[in-house]
This record gives structure tokens, C-alpha cells and sequence, in this order.
């Protein structure tokens, strides 16, 4: 019971820690075996003497790195949302809870899946009580949640023989959206003629005014209204109406065989490129997720629902091949406004059979380059 | 200083320690010496005038090639050494270590060359150790240890710096922290010799800890030992007159049951080897017959005679020795040792008491000495006549053919004697009285030594008086001996012990009284000492002290002393529980009485005993959790906030109240920008000084950032500032009055 109670007490206290001999140390270990040897074979006190010299060094180096990874603290801020291939700012702020000694020489790195990744990150000193930030890009090149594991903090303090690892779990979530990918503006006029007699009552470029708010930092200074600011004592901006208002409709189908993997994903990127366009040019989205989720979006602060969904989407095998085209079928042949792009990311032979009502649709077929990336765009 | 120059420095000063215990321990060629010295030197100038001198010493550094070549003649070097000059390995080595070291000196560029010569400095150290054992090697290995914690952590941190310089360069837009280069300041200076007095302390700690093993399979057992003179089997009469200048330490001699100031210690009487024949010119022992002595308990030697009882506890005059190694097997110890305890595999007695080991050793030795010391009984005193055993007369009543001047000389003196002991004490006063002490007597060229000193010259040492004595006794039918040994003068106050030198080696003369026994007598008149002590002097007896504890505590420490320190450990843990044991008892004793008292003053309130017990333990319970978790929470939520921080808080209160009394003030909803903006429409003047007050605050407050002194000047300051302002426009308060 109490060898039970001990052991787990040990457990508890070294889990998180791991020790590393270097180069040098290693060297050095050779170095205090050998004197160690001479020690015990002539019994001269003076290379025992030696002997204890050296392990003392060795103890003090176990002591010292423990000082430097233990009692510390961090916290991550993470932006809520990654795109693939592209690089964002993660914050990390570690403050050291020590009250007299300080933390030195130590290499931070991220654990994801349980592997460390070199951020870069590295602190000569960190003071008793002191906190300090640390940023870095973060870049993801896999769509879906991102989980990061926690931090692990690295010393070879202070001799460089060893070095102390401890893990801090510090776990992290983001999701991460497909990849934006620049699309050819010559094909914009294409799709933005889609839609045109869809306007609709909503705040963008026009006219006629729309509303009257606060003044916020970034908005447009020319924007003000001078008058309404007088009277109220506060800047306050004016919104006008958008004068065309159009609406689309996206369909992605999430069926493809497990062989077309890659063109699936290549297919949210460029749906995702393509709800990025339509936002930013004013139009209302419609997105439609083989049978998964079928939402709107309209301006860019409701991009974010829609990337979300494209982020956390999953391929359907060829087995949910009927369920996905009559759910895709049934949701499209709701009354819509504007027309409807079908973006399917393999030529399937049953989605001929089935009537789908879009106006345009891509596809490897149709746009090979889009698909194989070597060159953005669509086909002239 | 720079971090790069105090890396190079203490690099160098680790290398210069271990090559000065590497000089003291063996005498290296002068050439050797003059070159090591010069690349000491030239690296020195190198890391202290780089950028003045740098030029003439990039002419005077050479190429690769050179010193690959040089290498490769070094090492034939070494196996010339070898083979055909000392021919001895250490030497040759040594030797060649050392051209190693200068190279590695002369080209200390990078890491590697560094870390080489770390190691080169490390067995430079070990070489040295291997040749000695003197104190000098405590100093040495202390500034070692100093420089080599020091080094170690300057080269680590010069090794970061130099990899984050190379990620700087290599990164075009890094991502690392700025955090700032430790320097060489006064904290870390003392931060390091902290550590490095930490490292010290654990070196001790694991050196007394570490268990000795002695294999021996490398043991160098033939060191140089002490040549000695007075011991052997035959000792010319003169002999000792030319050791009596030597101070070579002998051995140190502590009496440890011996109490008193040091002031009353006298003279002590170390004897070493009996003589019993005189052929005119020199000593001889014709009983040289000798005896294991008895080994019980192991590592007891009891000297018994034969057909004794072996005594019930070796008690007497305990001696504890530290011979240095001699070229004598003769143990010493007080008149006259029946019992040696040491680590010989046997001692052996002769049949004049005289101690030997099996052979001599060439290490120091300790051991412990008891010693009964005899005297003379009061019937003996006065006895006009003794009836001498017939095996004493034999062996020690023998004269050679000296002068009848002599006998006659000792008729004389010894005429108005009415016993046997004044008869003694009458030629001891006559040899004391009439000759004169002197060490300028040529006595090994004499013919007839004896009478040169009592008839002509009438000066000499210990050993003309002896002889002459002893020849006198014998003269007049009194069977005596002479004893070599040391007369033990120099009292060391500061380590409590005898030190005996080889200056002390004395003669002196054993008489016969048939019951007491062997009776010392010394005729030799006490030398004249040099009155009052000088400084020096002092100072040799405190290093002598503290090179014995040296060579008690760190040479000489082995198995036997980790067993005594467990053994001593053990018995003190054992007097310890047993006290703690009885204190606990006797606590319990009266708190369950005063438990008691306060349970029978509660029961006429009618509160169940048993009740009454639950609640105090719930309230114990209660306490000590409470006491367990408070230090828990106030480690969990630690105050981060400086002592800076905490100024800058308590200036933005002030602030808070400096607007208050004009009117603005700060609801508990409102953050500090909203105030700020307050500020701006309402008191305009004060909105740059209450806006870089914020800053500060908020930065601190939210932010965790540190704040150096000028911040905190700055924002006093700033505070300052603000109350000094006056607001043009009426306070809000008096507005809406």
C-alpha cells in the first residue's frame, strides 16, 4: 500500500519531466567514468576526491535546470479561426511564479500530437515573479481542429551537460478553414452577372442611407455625419444602402471516393475562395454542404459560420451517395433567390440522373486547372 | 566585462590552475616550463588587448599545417621520453600533455578547442593528484572547482549566444523574444560564486560519502620514505648528533585522554628500539628474538609476557600516532606500550619491548598506543640492596674494555650512596651537572667515544650521556639499557597534538629495579630553547594543524572512517529517539492529565465525555486543514506585481483622487479609457498627463509588463504635474449647484 502510494507519488512528480544528456555531457560522464575508475583502482583519496567533483557538478546541473522549469505559467491566445497555408500570430505569455530565482536559458516549444515544434521561441531570462510574451506565426497546412497538446519547456541550464524537459499541458483547439486560394478576376464579371435582378435591402455601397451608428475605429472617416455628430456630442457615421443587393447559392457535393481525397479538399479550398469573393463583393451566400448543413451568409462578420462549416465538413463515402444527392436535391429545390453554383469535386455518374437545379457548376472536368493548382482561375 | 572575454578568461585560469598543481607536483624541464608560460602569456594578451594587438598577433600565430607538424613531433617527442630519456610513462606523459595543453592554448578558436583544453586541464589536475598528497593540492583544487563551475556555465552561455546570433542571421523574420543577454554583473558575479561554493559543498559531501573501494590493481605503494638513523639492529654511538638539525616532521602524536591547559604538557618519551650491548663504539640488541603479539579483538596487538593473562582492558596512557613513512619497521609509542591498535596484518615484539612491524611502511600509518607506564616502588627507593634476576645480569650488566678511569670515575661518584636508586639518581646528577651539552662533537671518527666525553672533551648529545650512564650503572653492578627514540618537546595548540620532528630523535636509559620493573631515566640536560615565540612560528604550528586535518580527513580517509561516522551517526539517532521518546511520553503524560482536569470541570454541564472529545477533534481537524491549505492558496495565486508595479498602482490611485476633487470622478463601471475620455471632454489641460498615467497603469495592471525605476519616476512625476494643474472650468459639482 504505502510502496503503491509512494509510487505514485513519484509518478506525479517526474511524469512531465525528461532528462537528455548532450554532447558534452556525455563527454563529461566519460570523463568522470574514467577518474571514477582511476579512484576505485589506486584508492588515492585525491581522485576521489576528483570523482566527487565531478558528480557534484552533475548534481548541481539536475538541481539548477529543476529551478529553472519548474513553478511556471503560461497562457496561449490563439486567433479563433486558421486558413490553411496561412500564416497567423499565436501569443504565448509565460510568467515565471518563483519569487527568488529566476528561469534561464529556456527553449519553448509546441506540442501537437505529441510531437514538439520548434517555434523559435526562446528566453535568455525570465525574472522572479516576471512575465513576458512571446509571438510567433503559426502556420497550418491540414483543414479541420487544430489541437495543440501544451507547451514543452526545454533547459540546458546550467552547464549545457543536460537538459531538462518539462511538459506543461496547456490544451488549444483552433479550427483551421481550407485554404484560400486566389482566383482569376477574369471570371469574376462571369459569376458577379449571375444574381444581378436579386437586390435585396442591406447596408454597402449606395446612396441612400441605411442607418446611423457610432463611430468605430477603422470605419471611414468620410463617412461621418457632421450634423448628427453636433447634436449628439459623439461621432457618428452614416450607412447607406447598398443599391445592388444579389444573391448566390453555393452547392458543394461531399461525395468522392476515397482515391479523390485530395481534389475533396482541393474542392473546399476553392468553395471557400469562392464565399470569400461572393462576401466581399456584397452578395448574400447561401452555402450548401452535400447533406450536412445548409446556411447563409451575408457580409464578411457571417464569413466566419460559413468557413466553419467547411472546416469541420467530412467526406461521404460512396456508400451515402443517394442519401447525399437527395438531400442536396431537396434543399436546392427550396424557393432561392439568385442563381446556384454546383461545385462538385469528381465527376459523378449518378449526379447526371439526378436533376439539380444550378446554374453553373465546377469541377475537375470543367476547370482542371483550378483543381490541379497549377495555375488559378477558371477556364476561358 | 563582456561575456566572450570572461569565457576566455576563466577558460584560461582553469587551464593556468591545472597546470601550476601539475608544476608543484613534478619538476618539468625549464624549456617546458619557458613555453607553456609563453602561451599562457599570448592567450592572455589575446583575450585582454584583442583589437590593440590583434595584428601582430595574427603574424604571429601559425597555420595548421605548422602545428599538425608540431603535434607529430610531439608525440615522437613522447616516445623518445619514453623509450630513451626518463623512461618512465608519468613523465613522458606528463610531458606531452603539456605541449597538448600549449597547442591547444595557442588555438582556442572554437568550441571544440575549448572543450579540449577543459579536458587537458582536468587531467592535468589528475596527474597532479597522483603525484601528491600535500596540502598545497586544497588550494589548488578549490580555485579548480571555482574556475571550472565558472567556466562551464560561461561557456554555455556563450554557446547560446552564439546559436541565437546564428538564428538571428539565419531568420529573416524571427520570432524570438528579445529578452536581454545576461552580462557580467556584480549579482551574477556573486549568483556564480554561490553556486560555485553550492558545488563545493556537494563535492564534499559525496567525497565523504562516495564508499571506498579499493581495488589496487594501479596502487603506486612505493612512495619516498624518510630516512631515519637509531633504530636499526647496530647504532654507532654518535649517529643521531647529524639528524638533531633535521625538522622533517616524524609523526604527530595526540593524547586524546589527556586534559589541562597546554601550557602543563612536559616532554613525552617516545620510545622506539632497546640496546643492551655496547662494544665501545656502538649499540647492538643480542635478544633479537621476536614475537608476534597477540591479535585480539582484530586489529588489538597486546603485548603480553609469557604465562600473563592478556589484561582485561588495554587501558593506560592512549597514544594516537601518525607516522610518516620511515625506513624503519620500529613502532613508537610512551614508556612502555602493551597494546597497539591499528590496520597491520601482524606487530611484533622483541624481548626489550621494543615494537616492529613486519616490514617498513612506505605510506603514512596511524595507529593507537596504549602505554603502562612504570615507577619506581618506595621499597625500592630505599633499598640499600637488590636481588637482580640471573637472566638481567646476563644480558645487561656487559662493559666493554674501556678505561679503569671510568670505573673508577663511577666508584667515585657514586661513593656517598646509601641505595640503589641514589646510586642512580648520583651518577644522573653527576653527568647532568659536570658535561655540557653540544651537538659539534665529532664522535663517529673517535676511537674511544666514550672516554673522549666523560674523561677529555666532557661535552656531547643524548647519546654520550646515555652510554656514559648506562656504562656507569653497569660499572657499579646496576643492570641499565639504552633507548632510542624521540623526546616529544613541540605542543601544536591550534590541533591538540605533539609534533615530532626528526630533530627530536633522543637516547636515554632504562635501569632495572627487579619489582618496579624498567625504570626511564634521562641524564641528558634539557637543551637550551630560543626564549619567546615568534609569529612564524605560530603560523608553521596552525598550517602544520591544518595539514594533518588534510591528511587525516581527505588523504587518509577510508572505509573504516565512513564506518565509524555510520556507526557514530547511528548512536547519536539512537540517544536521539530515545530522547524524543521520553519527552513525547512525558508531554503525553501531562496533556492527557490536563485533558482530564478540563473533562471533569465540564461534566457538571452536562456534556457526555465522549461528545466532548468528537467536537475537539473536529475542531483539530478543522485547524490543521485549514492550516495545510493556507500555504497552498497563497502559493497558487503568487503576486506577481513588482515592487514598481505596485507604486505605479497606487500613483493612479492617487490620481483617481486628484480628479475626484475636481469633479470626476470614477464609478466602478467605468474603465480607465472611459475616464480618460471623461477627462478629455471635461478637464482638457489634464488629459495628456491622466492619459500617460493610464497608459502605465493599464500596461502594469493588465498587461503584467515590467517597469523599470524611470518608469516610476515618470509617473510620480506625472502625478505631480497633474496637481499642480488647475481646472479652468467649474468641477461638475459645483455646475449642477
Amino acid at each position: 500500500m504505502t510502496a503503491n502510494r509512494f509510487q505514485t507519488g513519484f509518478r506525479r512528480l517526474f511524469r512531465n519531466r525528461t532528462i537528455r544528456v548532450t554532447t558534452e555531457g556525455i563527454r563529461f560522464l566519460l570523463l568522470t567514468l574514467a577518474v571514477g575508475i582511476a579512484a576505485v583502482n589506486t584508492g588515492n583519496n585525491l581522485f576521489y576526491l576528483l570523482l566527487a567533483m565531478m558528480l557534484s557538478l552533475v548534481v548541481l546541473s539536475g538541481l539548477l535546470s529543476e529551478q529553472c522549469v519548474r513553478r511556471l505559467d503560461f497562457h496561449r491566445h490563439l486567433p479563433d479561426y486558421l486558413f490553411v497555408n496561412q500564416p497567423a500570430t499565436a501569443t504565448l505569455r509565460i510568467t515565471n511564479h518563483k519569487s527568488r530565482i529566476p528561469s534561464l536559458s529556456l527553449r519553448l516549444f509546441d506540442v501537437v500530437a505529441g510531437k514538439d515544434l520548434d517555434r523559435g521561441m526562446h528566453l535568455t531570462h525570465l525574472a522572479p515573479g516576471a512575465s513576458t510574451l512571446c509571438s510567433y506565426p503559426l502556420l497550418v497546412r491540414e483543414r479541420g481542429s487544430y489541437r495543440l497538446d501544451g507547451i514543452r519547456v526545454v533547459t540546458p541550464f546550467p552547464f549545457g551537460l543536460f537538459q531538462k524537459t518539462s511538459f506543461y499541458p496547456l490544451e488549444a483547439i483552433v479550427i483551421v478553414c481550407p485554404e484560400i486560394i486566389p482566383l482569376s478576376p477574369l471570371h469574376f464579371q462571369e459569376l458577379n452577372a449571375l444574381g444581378q435582378e436579386h437586390a435585396l435591402s442591406r447596408r454597402g455601397p449606395g446612396s441612400s442611407l441605411y442607418n446611423l451608428r457610432e463611430f468605430r475605429p477603422g470605419d471611414d472617416s468620410r463617412a461621418i455625419h457632421w450634423m448628427t455628430t453636433a447634436r449628439t456630442a459623439k461621432l457618428m457615421l452614416k450607412e447607406t444602402e447598398a443599391e445592388d443587393r444579389r444573391s448566390i447559392t453555393l452547392a458543394i457535393s461531399t461525395l468522392a471516393p476515397d482515391e479523390q481525397d485530395t481534389t475533396f479538399e482541393r474542392a473546399l479550398s476553392i468553395g471557400a475562395s469562392l464565399i470569400d469573393h461572393f462576401l466581399k463583393d456584397g452578395y448574400e451566400v447561401r452555402l450548401v454542404l452535400g447533406d450536412q448543413q445548409d446556411m447563409y451568409a451575408c457580409g464578411t462578420e457571417q464569413s466566419l459560420h460559413l468557413f466553419h462549416a467547411l472546416a469541420l465538413c467530412t467526406r461521404r463515402p460512396m456508400e451515402a451517395g443517394a442519401a447525399v444527392r437527395q438531400a442536396m436535391a431537396q434543399a436546392l429545390a427550396e424557393p432561392q433567390e439568385g442563381p446556384t453554383i454546383l461545385l462538385s469535386p469528381w465527376a459523378d455518374p449518378a449526379q447526371s440522373e439526378t436533376w439539380l437545379p444550378v446554374e453553373y457548376v465546377v469541377s475537375p472536368q470543367s476547370h482542371r486547372e483550378l483543381f490541379d493548382g497549377t495555375r488559378s482561375g477558371f477556364p476561358a | 566585462m563582456a561575456l566572450d572575454q570572461a569565457f576566455r578568461l576563466s577558460s584560461i585560469l582553469l587551464a593556468a590552475t591545472g597546470f601550476a598543481s601539475l608544476t608543484l607536483a613534478i619538476v618539468l624541464p625549464l624549456w617546458l616550463l619557458t613555453f607553456a608560460g609563453g602561451a599562457f602569456a599570448l592567450a592572455l594578451l589575446r583575450v585582454n588587448h584583442a583589437t590593440a594587438i590583434s595584428g601582430a598577433l595574427q603574424h604571429l600565430r601559425l597555420s595548421a599545417l605548422t602545428w599538425n607538424i608540431f603535434l607529430l613531433l610531439a608525440f615522437a617527442g613522447f616516445w623518445i621520453d619514453l623509450l630513451i630519456v626518463s623512461q618512465e610513462l608519468l613523465p613522458a606523459g606528463i610531458h606531452f600533455l603539456v605541449l597538448l595543453l600549449v597547442n591547444k592554448l595557442s588555438n582556442l578558436d572554437q568550441r571544440r578547442d575549448f572543450l579540449h583544453l577543459y579536458a587537458i586541464s582536468l587531467i592535468t589536475l589528475l596527474a597532479s593528484a597522483a603525484l601528491t598528497t600535500q596540502l598545497w593540492y586544497a588550494p589548488f583544487f578549490f580555485v579548480y572547482l571555482v574556475a571550472g563551475v565558472w567556466t562551464l556555465l560561461l561557456y554555455h552561455l556563450w554557446q547560446e549566444q552564439e546559436e541565437n546570433a546564428g538564428r538571428h542571421m539565419t531568420s529573416a523574420n524571427p520570432a524570438q523574444t528579445r529578452s536581454p543577454q545576461p552580462t557580467m554583473t556584480v549579482r551574477f558575479f556573486w549568483t556564480t560564486n554561490v553556486l560555485a561554493a553550492g558545488a563545493f559543498g556537494l563535492t564534499l559531501l559525496f567525497f565523504f560519502l562516495i564508499p571506498r573501494i579499493g581495488v589496487g590493481l594501479l596502487q603506486n605503494t612505493h612512495g619516498e620514505s624518510l630516512r631515519t638513523t637509531g633504530f636499526s639492529e647496530q647504532v654507532d654511538l654518535g649517529v643521531i648528533g647529524p639528524v638533531k638539525q633535521d625538522p622533517s616532521i616524524v609523526m604527530r602524536v595526540e593524547l586524546p585522554d589527556s586534559v589541562g591547559p597546554a601550557s602543563t604538557r612536559g616532554p613525552l618519551y617516545l620510545r622506539g628500539v632497546a640496546y643492551n650491548r655496547y662494544n665501545g663504539k656502538s649499540w647492538s640488541n643480542s635478544l633479537p628474538h621476536r614475537r608476534m603479539l597477540t591479535e585480539l579483538p582484530p586489529g588489538t596487538f597486546t603485548l603480553r609476557t609469557s604465562g600473563a593473562k592478556l589484561p582485561a582492558s588495554p587501558r593506560g596512557l592512549r597514544q594516537d600516532i601518525l607516522l610518516e613513512p620511515l625506513d624503519t619497521a620500529v613502532l613508537f609509542g610512551a614508556p612502555f606500550p602493551s597494546t597497539i591498535t591499528g590496520t597491520f596484518l601482524s606487530v611484533q615484539s622483541d624481548l626489550m619491548g621494543s615494537l616492529h612491524l613486519a616490514f617498513p611502511s612506505h605510506t603514512r600509518i596511524q595507529y593507537t598506543a596504549y602505554s603502562l607506564p612504570t615507577s619506581l616502588s618506595s621499597a625500592e627507593r630505599t633499598a640499600a640492596a637488590v636481588l637482580y634476576p640471573e637472566h638481567i645480569l646476563q644480558q645487561y650488566l656487559q662493559i666493554p674494555a674501556v678505561s679503569s678511569q671510568i670505573v673508577e670515575l663511577a666508584r667515585h661518584v657514586t661513593q656517598p650512596a646509601t641505595s640503589v636508586f641514589q646510586t642512580v639518581t648520583l651518577i644522573q646528577a653527576h653527568l647532568l651537572a659536570d658535561y655540557r651539552y653540544n651537538l659539534d662533537v665529532p664522535s663517529l671518527q673517535s676511537a674511544h667515544p666514550l672516554e673522549d666525553f666523560l674523561l677529555t672533551r666532557k661535552t656531547g648529545y643524548c647519546e654520550h650521556y646515555a652510554t656514559a650512564m648506562v656504562v656507569l650503572l653497569r660499572a657499579v653492578g646496576i643492570p641499565a639499557r639504552l633507548v632510542t627514540g624521540f623526546l616529544a618537546t613541540e605542543w601544536n595548540e591550534f590541533g591538540g597534538y605533539y609534533t615530532v620532528r626528526q630533530r627530536d630523535a633522543h637516547a636515554w636509559v632504562e635501569v632495572y629495579f627487579p619489582q618496579s620493573g624498567w625504570i626511564t631515566m634521562d641524564p641528558t640536560p634539557p637543551v637550551p630553547e630560543t626564549v619567546g615565540q615568534t609569529w612564524w612560528q605560530s603560523m608553521g604550528r596552525a598550517m602544520d594543524s591544518v595539514r594533518l586535518q588534510w591528511d587525516r580527513l581527505f588523504v587518509h580517509f577510508s572505509a573504516n572512517d565512513q564506518l565509524t561516522v555510520v556507526q557514530g551517526i547511528r548512536e547519536s539517532g539512537e540517544v536521539v529517539r530515545t530522547k524524543l521518546s521520553e519527552s513525547l511520553t512525558a508531554l503525553s503524560v501531562k496533556s492527557s492529565a490536563m485533558l482530564r482536569r478540563v473533562l471533569s470541570t465540564l461534566t457538571p454541564t452536562g456534556i457526555p465525555h465522549a461528545a466532548l472529545l468528537f467536537m475537539l477533534a473536529i475542531c483539530a481537524a478543522y485547524l490543521g486543514r485549514r492550516l495545510l491549505r493556507s500555504p497552498r492558496n497563497d502559493a497558487s495565486q503568487p503576486d506577481v506585481l513588482s515592487a514598481h508595479q505596485r507604486t505605479v498602482i497606487t500613483l493612479y490611485t492617487n490620481m483617481l483622487h486628484c480628479l475626484a476633487q475636481h469633479g470626476i470622478e470614477k464609478s466602478a463601471s467605468t474603465t480607465p479609457f472611459e475616464l480618460l475620455r471623461q477627462v478629455r471632454e471635461q478637464w482638457f489641460e489634464a488629459w495628456p498627463t491622466a492619459d500617460a498615467l493610464t497608459q502605465l497603469y493599464t500596461h502594469v495592471r493588465f498587461g503584467q509588463a515590467p517597469l523599470t525605476r524611470e518608469d516610476c519616476t515618470i509617473a510620480e512625476d506625472l502625478l505631480r504635474r497633474l496637481r499642480t494643474l488647475e481646472r479652468a472650468t467649474p468641477p461638475q459639482n459645483n455646475r449642477t449647484l
